[in-house]
């Protein structure tokens, strides 16, 4: 009878803000166990980790260790406990060795005096226990990326736990390493380890692991032993429907091609080869979806239109011009707009007005310059107009954006965006995190935007029931590459949809169409 | 939400008024304690009311705030591009120069009319002070070399450059310390009052304050440089050129102390003499800071700290303390308006309260 | 000729010694990930307040002792301000210079009535040198290293006390955790916050010694001015060694050098002012060079990583198109 390592039950989170993380979630671990833990960005499954591994206090809920109930205050409770997390960015100490990395925090030596000899022996021991071998007199800075994971799989594994958290670990692997870990983890399993496996990537997840829970908006959306469960059986629970919002609208009249991508590949720092010859178009007009499961391209992607990274190879045409090697200010100047996808990052200053956020855009376009003042008349009237038809909730434009709600700080990047003389927009997750009226408000717009001012949207979303609202044209992007399209998006169902994104499908070249 | 925006608006008002007061009491009770039983009503009051006593006191605190306006709204403009370069210091010391050496050892300015002679000052120092600030700035924008450190340390070499310059040429040999003949009527500032040290640089000063405040808030680079200050990468993907941005900065910074140096060198004294410790640099940070880095407060915090040095002069003048004591009581003042803890948990319980009842409010 | 450069060389070893204790010290903060800004502070602090408890207690250890307590006891208020009052801890730094700059000349005043030094008013102690027993006996360079201060040994010895702390300890391997990626130390249950203190609390102990050198090794008073600036100087030197305290402790010997030469330069070149800024330019040039180098090879080392495996990947393409 397999020993239960790990419980919890009964697990919710409420933020202080009201957003909900964690509904009543249970989720057990066994001995010689590898669960995966699956589900979209925002599903929960961060969350749930943070509250196991004590970053997160749960507001409702029992954590069972060893079948006795325990409080995790912090992480080093956490490990003394015997759970231990293996991050998805390294927490590694770039100038120290991979000796010195691991036994950081427990370093031997009499008294304050640390010993380097002890330490590397240490070292040795552990890695021949587990099979994970890296040499431990390196500098961390110069070991490969697969190196580093076992070095952090060490420092949990020397700290004696007996769960191991991977959350995305194959997110930096090449194949070669992503193999070399799967029969580390498999030695570990038949060690007696439970493993908790958090991925999006369903084939590692069927090929890996012997149990799955599955969670969807912050609850269990389902779960099983592997062995029962096939693609499309998994790929139905992750992609439930969720409310309906219906939005009419006419059908498309596309017109000329604004946006036309050609063979773009990236390779990124990792030398993963994340854009493999992505070839598509967007007319004007037109509301194009991408749909995939993060991770596979879409932010680079995105990224190297606007100008922000620039390709490995390739050709994008936009508005007639060839961009892939000018500046965002001239790609912008040419008639782009970029929603992007963590607004607190990348959309806002944070501690200026919002005003000044809407200003951003237009301060080198000429619309609201005298020269080198700015017409602050012009520009006020514009922030208002802006504040009006968007609906944000502030008294005016000298108000300071950190103050606004998560939804009224995204209504101020699309009012932005959406109010210049820019023809092509790319909306990238532009209602994750947003209240539903907000996020009816941004579909619309996004809508609106095409049939009334002739634009073209590019939507890179996660949440299929707005790509299937809002798109014209649907494309299905994984391993950066386009896999599926779909022109007639009546009666294309989210499970079909989540058979191509989660690549159990693959549409041919004639099937797909022309992309463009 | 307005609410929470007012209560933070309110505690940083109160972070400045409370450093301020505090400092002051600090101040007083030291003068009490120095004075003894007998001086302390003399000695407080001098403090206290010193500067307003007499046209000629008033006169210092006039001379004091015009070139603290400028070098406040100058590392205003720093601080905005998101460095912290103190080169402001140096610039004091090293922008007239030039200028200086210039009138001195030419003819070319003894003719002209003083309007000219002063544009031509002006624009000598603005000039020089703008090239120093680009050393700093070039170390960290293309060298990535801490602009902090080079521009310490740069201001004790603008210190050196500055007494050797005068030195070695034009140095009046007639006077104990390094310094320069006196300036001809129409080159300089003329004094108010009779010979008060109010001069009319105090004009440059507000006309200098009023342009900054113009650049920072009304014109493109004013915005782009606070949005780059704000969140470099978002300035990235708004289209702003980033490169340039940050050296627009530190050259605004290097402008404004630049001209800072030419109305208190030409204004306040009869010739160039350099103390290697004016101090007005640092004083800029502190204004700065008071300001919460806004051009539009600087008027008034500069104001207030040329009020707490002239009191500090006149404490000196009757009870020999030394001035010290308030570039002492800087620091205490500077650790209150900054320090973003202070009263943290008063102001997070505070904004708690408020946002519950906004919900409740608009439940209904 | 051969005196001369003994003399010259036993100069240098002098006017390095304080700046060797700033650099040092600052080399702990700066492996813990902080830049050391306040040298000054440390240094006035002990400078003052030794010579003052070395005048009560009529001893020189102990006034070496209070001198190295007020220096933590400052460097804790600084601390306090920037870990716990979320204060700029280099907007502090800078103030608090200020603040002792003026500090240590009011309280010299209320002491001894006057602004300039404590020569007259104070009868401080100093701590003397040293001749050492069988190496003073050796020509030339026995002269040179034999005789010099009792503190200069005190900074040679200390330099190796840091560099075994920061390398060969259990703190200072955390404190270098601290400094390179704090979230790693974190999640391992290292307390960030308090390894920074600890830093800065070591390092101004080592600083205070700078200060205390100053005015009680060869001379037994306190003066306004004495620090010169030489807090700046020491970090620069711990900034351009990049941390390391051998090579900070080197460097802090050519800027000696360079102070020396400048002072005997002064002989046959009149104007002393611009001679006395060569130390400074120095500082500055190197600090500019050495950032150059440093981030020109981290550039460097991304581009061939790059290049290679871009070389790896169309490799695989063309296995793959073929």
């Amino acid at each position: 009878m397999a020993k239960e390592l790990l419980r919890m039950e009964g697990i919710t989170k409420i933020y202080p803000n009201g957003f909900m993380a964690n509904k009543n979630i249970t989720f057990s671990v066994m001995e010689n166990e590898i669960h995966a833990l699956i589900g979209e960005n925002g599903a929960g499954k961060t969350t749930l980790m943070k509250i196991l591994f004590g970053i997160e206090e749960c507001t409702e809920g029992k954590i069972y260790i060893n079948g006795e109930e325990t409080h995790i205050s912090n992480p080093l409770d956490a490990i003394a406990k015997g759970v231990g997390m293996v991050h998805q960015h390294f927490m590694l100490v770039p100038n120290l060795t991979v000796a010195e990395n691991i036994v950081l925090g427990m370093e031997p030596g009499p008294g304050p005096v640390f010993d380097k000899k002890k330490a590397i022996a240490m070292t040795r021991e552990v890695m021949e226990k587990y099979q994970l071998e890296v040499d431990p007199t390196m500098l961390v800075r110069d070991i490969s990326v697969g190196q580093k994971q076992k070095v952090e799989l060490l420092k949990a594994l020397i700290r004696g736990v007996k769960v191991l958290i991977l959350d995305e670990p194959t997110a930096v692997l090449t194949p070669q390493e992503t193999r070399e870990l799967f029969v580390q983890l498999k030695n570990l399993k038949s060690q007696g380890y439970g493993i908790i496996f958090i991925s999006h990537k369903l084939n590692e997840v069927m090929e890996l692991c012997d149990r799955c829970t599955v969670l969807r908006h912050g609850r269990v959306s389902g779960r099983g032993n592997i062995s029962e469960l096939d693609p499309a059986k998994l790929s139905k629970m992750m992609v439930e429907r969720e409310v309906d919002l219906n939005i009419e609208k006419d059908k498309a009249k596309a017109q000329d091609v604004i946006l036309h991508i050609e063979k773009i590949n990236y390779i990124d720092n990792y030398g993963k080869r994340v854009l493999k010859d992505l070839t598509f178009g967007v007319r004007a007009g037109e509301v194009v979806g991408i749909a995939g499961v993060e991770g596979n391209g879409q932010n680079e992607m995105s990224e190297i239109i606007s100008g922000i990274l620039k390709c490995t190879s390739g050709k994008i045409v936009f508005n007639g011009v060839e961009i892939q090697d000018k500046s965002i200010k001239e790609i912008r100047h040419l008639g782009l707009s970029h929603i992007s996808e963590d607004r607190i990052k990348y959309g806002i200053a944070n501690t200026l007005s919002v005003r000044d956020n809407i200003a951003s855009i237009y301060l080198s376009s000429g619309e609201f310059n005298k020269g080198p003042f700015l017409n602050v008349r012009k520009l006020n009237k514009f922030v208002d107009d802006c504040i009006k038809e968007f609906e944000i909730a502030c008294s005016g434009g000298q108000d300071k954006i950190r103050y606004l709600s998560g939804g009224n700080i995204q209504k101020v990047i699309v009012a932005r965006e959406l109010s210049g003389k820019s023809n092509f927009v790319i909306a990238n997750q532009p209602t994750r995190g947003i209240d539903v009226g907000t996020t009816d408000l941004i579909r619309r717009l996004l809508v609106k935007t095409t049939r009334e001012s002739n634009r073209g949207v590019l939507l890179i979303s996660s949440d299929l029931t707005e790509l299937l609202e809002v798109s014209d044209r649907l494309l299905v992007m994984k391993d950066g590459e386009i896999v599926a399209q779909f022109t007639d998006l009546e009666g294309v169902t989210e499970e079909e949809l989540g058979e191509y994104m989660l690549g159990v499908k693959r549409m041919s070249q004639e099937e797909m169409g022309d992309l463009f | 939400m307005r609410k929470e925006q007012k209560v933070d608006l309110f505690f940083e008002l109160l972070r400045v008024v409370l450093g301020i007061i505090i400092a002051y009491i600090v101040c007083l009770v030291i003068i009490i304690l120095l004075t003894g039983t007998e001086g302390w009503k003399d000695a407080v009051y001098n403090f206290a009311i010193g500067p307003y006593t007499s046209i000629r006191r008033f006169a210092q605190v006039i001379s004091r705030w015009a070139p603290y306006m400028l070098v406040g709204c100058g590392m205003c403009f720093v601080y905005a591009s998101g460095r912290f370069s103190v080169i402001s210091e140096g610039i004091i010391n090293i922008a007239p120069i030039p200028i200086v050496l210039f009138m001195f050892m030419t003819n070319t300015m003894t003719g002209l009319p003083k309007i000219i002679n002063l544009v031509i000052i002006m624009a000598a120092c603005m000039l020089t002070g703008g090239v120093v600030s680009m050393i700093p700035a070039y170390g960290r924008e293309k060298l990535g070399a801490n602009e902090t450190v080079t521009s310490i340390i740069l201001n004790i070499v603008c210190a050196y450059i500055g007494v050797s310059a005068i030195r070695n040429t034009i140095a009046n040999r007639a006077l104990s310390f390094v310094a320069s003949p006196r300036y001809p009527d129409n080159m300089r500032f003329a004094r108010y009052w009779g010979n008060t040290n109010a001069h009319q640089g105090i004009w440059v000063a507000v006309i200098g304050v009023i342009v900054a405040c113009i650049i920072f808030y009304r014109t493109k680079l004013g915005v782009e440089i606070r949005i780059y200050g704000s969140n470099p990468v978002f300035a990235k993907y708004s289209g702003i050129n980033v490169r340039i941005i940050p050296f627009m900065g530190q050259l605004l910074g290097g402008l404004f102390a630049g001209l800072a140096s030419c109305v208190e060198v030409f204004g306040a004294y009869d010739q160039y003499q350099l103390s290697m410790l004016t101090n007005i640099g640092m004083d800029g940070l502190l204004i700065a800071v008071m300001a919460r880095k806004q051009p539009i407060f600087v008027p008034l915090t500069a104001f207030v700290l040329a009020s707490i040095r002239t009191s500090a002069a006149v404490l000196n003048t009757n009870t020999n303390i030394p001035v010290e004591l308030v570039t002492m009581l800087q620091a205490v003042i500077i650790f209150f308006v900054a320090a973003e803890g202070f009263l943290g948990r008063l102001r997070k319980r505070t904004i708690i309260r408020i946002s519950k009842q906004q919900q409740a409010k608009e439940a209904r | 000729m051969l005196d001369f450069i003994v003399d010259f060389l036993s100069a240098v070893i002098r006017i390095s010694t304080p700046i060797i204790f700033v650099a040092i010290c600052s080399t702990i903060s700066s492996q813990a990930g902080l830049l050391n800004m306040a040298g000054e502070s440390m240094m006035l602090a002990s400078s003052l307040t030794g010579v003052i408890f070395s005048a009560l207690f009529q001893n020189v250890w102990l006034g070496i002792l209070c001198g190295m307590l007020m220096s933590i006891i400052i460097t804790l208020i600084l601390c306090f301000a920037s870990f716990v009052m979320k204060v700029d801890l280099y907007l502090m730094s800078i103030s608090m210079n200020m603040a002792l700059g003026g500090g240590v000349i009011f309280v010299m005043w209320v002491l001894t009535g006057t602004k300039a030094n404590t020569a007259g008013a104070i009868n401080s102690l100093a701590l003397g040198n040293l001749d050492i027993p069988i190496i003073k006996d050796i020509p030339i360079i026995g002269e040179i290293i034999s005789g010099q201060n009792l503190f200069t040994y005190m900074a040679l010895i200390m330099t190796v006390l840091v560099w075994f702390l920061l390398f060969r300890t259990k703190l200072g391997l955390r404190m270098r955790a601290v400094g390179q990626n704090p979230d790693a130390a974190e999640s391992v249950g290292v307390n960030v916050k308090v390894i920074y203190t600890i830093a800065f609390m070591i390092a101004a102990a080592v600083g205070s010694f700078g200060g205390m050198y100053l005015s009680m090794g060869y001379q037994n008073f306190f003066s306004k001015g004495i620090t010169a600036s030489r807090g700046f100087v020491g970090m620069a030197a711990a900034t351009i060694a990049n941390a390391q305290p051998i090579g900070a402790m080197l460097m802090s010997f050519i800027f000696g050098l360079a102070y020396s030469t400048t002072n005997y330069l002064q002989i046959y070149i009149h104007d002393s002012y611009l001679l006395m800024s060569v130390p400074f330019v120095l500082a500055t040039v190197f600090y500019l060079i050495m950032s150059a180098y440093r981030s020109r090879s981290e550039e460097r080392l991304l581009k061939r990583n790059r290049k290679k495996l871009l070389e790896l990947n169309k490799e695989n393409l063309h296995g793959q198109n073929s």
